[in-house]
């Protein structure tokens, strides 16, 4: 049985490209950033939905690239968008090194409707991440708390390495809010001493491990590098879990241009 | 046979918002059938490469091209042919 999507999203609406102003910023980790930003004509989202940010530079150059929200719908009248510097990225890097509280960027959005996940669509809940592929996860995980959903979910997390996890002290506290959500870490690059979670890629047999718990009824969404998704994606076919169960969103090296 | 570089490989939800602007509604969740082999699903699965001149949406079943668009400064272009059928929402 596919998953059934909310009906808002054949609603007609113009996406226009809105002037937005930075409110925040906050350092997560070494490479990651989340920007707060006030959308003047804010319209609620779905978690896992993403919003356009166009650049023009002087001489009228245009760059655009598509970045998940990190936030849920029930914080009113911003967005928040984790972002990783891409060291090739050229809209990434001016994101990072350039722009502060005060600064104006175009934005357009909410967009998407494929990769998202509303409370009412039940569960078990299954995120898989990797690295920066956490975000549209995060924002179905605050979405989640903040509707008071009860819904089973498990958190598949890999990362580089123990400072690479975004969101750390956030999802230390979901794992331990008694709402029946697990966060599982996985490291590929080294472990801190004492580590007693995964510390290698993820695989067949670390998916059944993880997702035992939730039943065959399971919804999955997964997020990050090509390579994890598709690994993620076949193993859960693999493991008799319906195709039209899975949800992938990948990461390229860049958006539209 | 199809080569193609997947390292470049995204989903059809990265061409969400160009899609949005010549359909005007959200066409992630259309149903589209591929006219190779017959799998269909959401425009949001299919697999996209959008680092070329124009946007290219391939089957995941059988690879073969579903979808092009490119985008002028005046003009969308828009060929459907890898399509049996894209069945666009009504808008409301």
């Amino acid at each position: 049985m596919a998953i059934e999507l909310p009906r808002a999203v054949t609603r007609r609406r113009i996406l226009e490209w809105q002037i937005c102003t930075v409110v925040k910023v906050k350092q997560e980790t070494n490479t990651v950033k989340t920007f707060t930003l006030e959308v003047p004509k804010w319209v609620p989202h779905q978690a896992g939905q993403h919003y356009d940010v166009r650049l023009t530079a002087p001489d009228g150059y245009q760059a655009q690239r598509s970045y998940s929200i990190a936030s849920g719908p029930e914080q009113k009248g911003v967005i928040e968008l984790t972002i990783e510097r891409l060291v090739e990225g050229e809209v990434s890097t001016y994101l990072h090194d350039v722009l502060i509280v005060g600064d104006q960027v175009e934005l357009r959005g909410p967009i998407g409707g494929y990769f998202v996940w509303e409370a009412a669509m039940g569960g078990p809940l299954l995120l898989v991440a990797g690295g920066s592929g956490i975000v549209p996860l995060m924002a179905m995980l605050r979405h989640r708390q903040a509707s008071g959903s009860q819904v089973p979910a498990r958190l598949l997390y890999s990362s580089r390495t123990y400072e690479d996890i975004i969101y750390r002290a956030e999802l230390d506290q979901l794992h331990h809010d008694g709402s029946g959500m697990e966060v599982i870490h996985t490291l590929t690059r080294g472990r801190p001493l004492g580590w007693n979670s995964y510390h290698r890629r993820i695989d067949l047999q670390m998916l059944e491990e993880v997702i035992r718990p939730l039943g065959n009824g399971l919804i999955a969404y997964v997020c990050g590098p090509t390579a994890l998704v598709e690994g993620v994606a076949n193993g859960l076919v693999v493991l008799g879990i319906a195709a039209e169960r899975v949800r992938t969103e990948r990461f390229g090296p860049t958006g539209v241009t | 046979m199809v080569d193609q570089d997947e390292s470049f490989m995204l989903d059809g939800n990265a061409m969400a918002g160009v899609l949005h602007e010549l359909f005007e509604v959200e066409m992630t969740v259309a149903d589209v059938e591929c006219a190779t082999c017959g799998r269909h699903g959401e425009v949001g699965s299919l697999w996209a490469f959008i680092e070329t001149p124009g946007y290219v949406l391939r089957c995941p079943a059988c690879q073969s091209v579903v979808l092009r668009m490119s985008v002028t400064p005046g003009e969308y272009y828009l060929d459907a042919r890898g399509a049996v059928y894209l069945c666009v929402p009504r808008k409301v």
